[in-house]
């Protein structure tokens, strides 16, 4: 096991809400976790508690048994690599400058980097379809490109375990698919450990081998995407009546259909 | 990073030719054969003060007033996210230009004095203290609040001078007016060598905080995640650039423009890494004050113009032909 929570609650500020309650769950390598939920769920604050940044009340998130927090940053990035959706670029970079910070946790404070360094630059750019693109500025990528390059930077760290935070956020309906089944096929091909936060239930269904549905804190279901996706989970956790499709080997289709409440489901609005 | 061997080359000749020009030009003007018979024993005596005890000590603060001035902002602008954020956001200079005030006002000082300097480095020195009480939120380094703070104390100490000089002789209100121009005259080998000897390791310093000032710009969950000790080295980074601030501040008042416009003129041309960024900077900030400092010193004539006035005069043309040749990437 890579990843392990046992009962953690962690709580922002001092009186407010726990953002996650008692929450236990286990990663295994070369399985592709989904984390769902409405918003406020939890699904952030479970990824921060996982990278160790965050400090739980109570309970405990371990990466190979040691508390995430215990582990010094460098030797933890040399095994995690996090893709986030909230980053800033405060200043003009290039995609190749971007993706070389993989190699930071390897090279420390003073190392230069090698040859080889810019060798496993190269292949990230590679794997995410990129080569192109090395010497041009971030600000002049698409969102999808900017996000493949974010994805080389994570490959380049040669890490064993990949933390993504809604990684297809704002990309098209192309761009998400691909994204969502090279992560999937990176997870088989490298046996990695990945957990993947998303809003997008159809393609988590269908390139995850396992969901976690988060609910207001609480796991509120854990298992196969066949075994996670019903109308009955996830009309609770989101809180809106919703149709779940079979499409076979495309997933599981799921559509809101109706507000709170309204037991007149499948209709179309009045 | 094909060409970081070319730029320092081009930097360092830069730095030599400027040096070599700002040793012979001034009021008196020298000869190259004079300035270097200077260096031997026999030669002309006169040469031989004006370039060793007046030119030389004023070249070597230029340059090493420059660098810190670069390299602060540089490490402030990666810290604080920030393209607007210079060597003097964050309090320095109001704490030490309250301090020398003071002291000015109550006598204890001189332009030109020992115990200036030592008050305008207490007065930093206060004014990081406070700023980073102040952000120092439950162990964590508030990085927006700093900001604020900086912003805030500033005013505060800004609101003390005005304060004090009502009160004061149109005497020392002239003298605390040259102060805060900030100037390079009279700069001793003491005063170079106390300069050196904190710039130039702090200077390293902030070079070997390159990677983690990279992964920093991107903001702090990706630094974390990417390997760095995310509080510890903001700290380090906000003592080492706030006390670079501080000792210029001290030994030459304030002269603004170059902590700013420095970084940013070599990020266009060198790109934004801060492994290449700091040294860079460290060259670029020396000769580009040396350059400043020596015209300042020959455009006027007899009167010596206030090096912030030559500094906003050939920077600002400068960065605005940069800005638009080089596209806006910053």
């Amino acid at each position: 096991m890579s990843f392990q929570v046992e009962n953690l609650t962690v709580r922002y500020g001092e009186a407010g809400e726990p953002a996650l309650r008692d929450v236990s769950l286990v990663f295994e390598p070369g399985v592709h976790t989904s984390v769902l939920g409405p918003n406020g769920a939890g699904k952030s604050t479970l990824l921060r508690a996982l990278l160790g940044i965050l400090r739980p009340d109570s309970g405990q998130a371990r990466f190979e048994g040691r508390p995430s927090m215990e582990w010094p940053r460098r030797e933890l990035a040399r095994r995690v690599a996090l893709v986030s959706a909230t980053e800033e670029f405060a200043f003009p970079l290039k995609v190749r400058e971007l993706v070389a910070m993989g190699r930071h946790p390897h090279l420390g404070s003073w190392r230069p980097a090698g040859d080889s360094d810019r060798d496993i630059v190269a292949t990230s750019l590679r794997e995410v379809g990129l080569d192109e693109f090395s010497e041009r500025y971030l600000f002049t990528l698409s969102a999808g490109e900017l996000q493949r390059a974010r994805l080389a930077r994570a490959l380049a760290q040669q890490a064993d375990t990949l933390l993504l935070d809604e990684p297809v956020a704002h990309l098209d309906l192309a761009h998400e698919y691909n994204t969502f089944r090279q992560i999937a096929q990176l997870t088989r091909e490298k046996s990695l450990t990945t957990i993947t936060v998303t809003h997008h239930l159809n393609l988590a269904s269908r390139f995850s081998d396992r969901v976690v549905l988060l609910s207001d804190g609480r796991v509120a279901a854990t298992g196969t995407p066949q075994e996670v996706f019903t109308a009955e989970r996830l009309g609770a956790a989101f809180g809106c009546a919703v149709d779940v499709r079979d499409l076979g080997e495309l997933g599981r289709l799921a559509i809101p259909v109706a507000p709170d409440g309204d037991s007149n489901a499948g209709g179309r609005p009045r | 990073m094909v060409n970081s061997g070319a730029r320092y080359l081009v930097l360092l000749a830069l730095l030599f030719g400027s040096a070599a020009v700002g040793t012979m030009v001034g009021p008196a003007g020298l000869s190259p054969g004079e300035v270097v018979g200077a260096f031997g024993s026999g030669g002309d005596q006169i040469a031989r003060r004006i370039v060793i005890d007046l030119r030389l000590p004023r070249v070597f603060g230029a340059v090493l007033v420059g660098a810190s001035l670069a390299v602060s902002g540089a490490v402030f602008q990666a810290l604080l996210r920030n393209p607007l954020a210079e060597p003097y956001l964050l309090g320095v200079s109001s704490g030490a230009a309250l301090a020398a005030v003071g002291a000015l006002a109550l006598g204890l000082g001189r332009l030109g004095g020992f115990l200036l300097p030592v008050a305008a480095l207490i007065g930093g020195l206060l004014a990081i203290a406070i700023v980073f009480a102040v952000a120092r939120v439950s162990d964590r380094l508030d990085t927006r609040v700093l900001i604020l703070a900086g912003v805030v104390v500033s005013a505060f100490f800004g609101a003390c001078i005005t304060l004090i000089l009502v009160f004061s002789p149109a005497e020392t209100l002239r003298s605390a007016f040259f102060w805060t121009l900030g100037s390079l005259s009279g700069f001793s080998w003491r005063m170079v060598a106390v300069l050196a000897a904190w710039a130039i390791p702090a200077s390293a310093a902030a070079w070997g905080l390159g990677r983690h000032l990279d992964a920093l710009a991107l903001g702090e969950e990706t630094a974390a995640a990417i390997g760095t000790e995310v509080e510890r080295i903001k700290r380090i980074a906000f003592f080492l650039a706030s006390l670079l601030a501080a000792v210029t501040v001290s030994v030459a008042g304030v002269i603004g423009f170059v902590g700013l416009v420095v970084p940013h003129a070599v990020r266009m041309v060198w790109g934004s890494a801060h492994r290449g960024l700091i040294p860079t900077c460290f060259l670029a900030g020396g000769a580009a004050l040396l350059v400043v400092d020596t015209a300042a010193r020959v455009i006027g004539g007899p009167v010596e113009i206030p090096i912030g006035v030559v500094t906003a005069f050939l920077g600002v043309p400068f960065f605005l032909v940069l800005l638009r040749t080089r596209g806006g990437s910053t």
